[in-house]
């Protein structure tokens, strides 16, 4: 039998589950060039040193460049990971080495019309922390980073996410380690 | 996905045993640790396992690069970041994601219920929830 008031609080019910933020598979769809990046024409050539290199990431704040040829045609990546595992431990030396003895070369990439989803399961795949996104003649137009997509997240929940107390409410303060 | 996901606890999240060293190890030791464990970050602690401090891999460029060879014989000490912010495993992911977006840490140390450092939650657990979600939706092209 047919209720008026049945069918409002159907339709409210409906409208309140709609009003709640979500993360909608819609949006994995969304081409990875339209993240949030701040390391967009940031790249390296392979006879850069690694001293240049760690300048570059620092002034940038970034954790990875892409390197590329004179066509800006991407030839590898360099990571702090990568300086940390063949930078170390002759620091003074590596300092002054090419970048295109420490690059990882010929680096998985996403195009720049590839999805944010895609990106996700390669990353996910080779246990990468970033992809360089390049342009349909392999030039490098930026890396995405699990920073990168972190914040996409953070995007679909502003309130939820950006609205916390330092700590969970419910719980007491941490042990404060003593000289510290 | 929605708001929901984000209050379960952190540790549905990828979540790992952190590296623990002393705070007199060398930095040269450190690092060493690093490469043979395959970890971004270590947790530095004193006799009676209180935290105090975290060494990452950006440490290592913004810091150690810096100064050159000399500074590998320092300790770890010297060169960590004191005092880093900590949650407990039962916290929900949600305030994992508040202090990577807002403090921009990539590591969070985890305690247990017993007020002992447990784990260790990284930005890349976040991806890794993510694809398996995508996985079980059949989004996202796997290379």
């Amino acid at each position: 039998m047919y209720n008026p008031v049945q069918e409002d609080l159907n339709r409210f019910e409906e409208e309140m589950d709609h009003a709640y933020p979500e993360l909608p598979d819609v949006a994995f769809e969304t081409p990875v060039s339209e993240l949030q990046m701040r390391n967009i024409g940031l790249m390296v050539k392979p006879e850069t040193t690694i001293a240049q290199v760690v300048d570059t990431m620092i002034a940038n704040k970034v954790g990875c460049l892409p390197v590329v040829d004179e066509e800006k045609r991407i030839v590898g990546i360099i990571t702090e990971r990568d300086i940390l595992l063949k930078g170390t431990p002759d620091i003074d030396a590596a300092a002054q080495k090419p970048t295109s003895e420490i690059m990882v070369k010929n680096p998985t990439i996403v195009h720049s019309d590839d999805t944010i989803g895609t990106a996700i399961r390669r990353m996910h795949d080779g246990h990468y922390r970033h992809l360089p996104i390049v342009d349909d003649e392999q030039r490098a137009l930026a890396v995405v980073s699990v920073r990168n997509i972190m914040r996409f997240v953070v995007e679909h929940f502003p309130v939820e996410v950006l609205n916390l107390p330092p700590q969970p409410i419910e719980r007491k303060p941490m042990r404060a380690p003593e000289g510290a | 996905m929605d708001a929901e996901k984000l209050q379960q606890p952190i540790t549905e999240l990828y979540v790992c045993e952190p590296i623990v060293l002393a705070p007199d190890t060398p930095a040269r030791d450190a690092i060493e640790k690093m490469k043979q464990r395959n970890g971004g970050a270590v947790l530095i602690v004193d006799e009676e396992g209180a935290l105090l401090g975290i060494f990452t891999e950006r440490d290592v460029l913004n810091k150690l690069f810096l100064q050159g060879n000399k500074s590998l014989d320092q300790p770890i000490s010297n060169w960590m970041t004191a005092r880093p912010t900590t949650l407990h495993m039962d916290d929900s992911i949600v305030f994992a994601l508040h202090h990577m977006h807002v403090g921009g840490y990539r590591y969070i140390p985890l305690f247990d219920d017993d007020e002992k450092l447990s784990c260790i939650v990284s930005v890349r657990s976040v991806v890794d929830y993510l694809a398996q979600r995508l996985e079980a939706n059949e989004l996202g092209e796997s290379k």
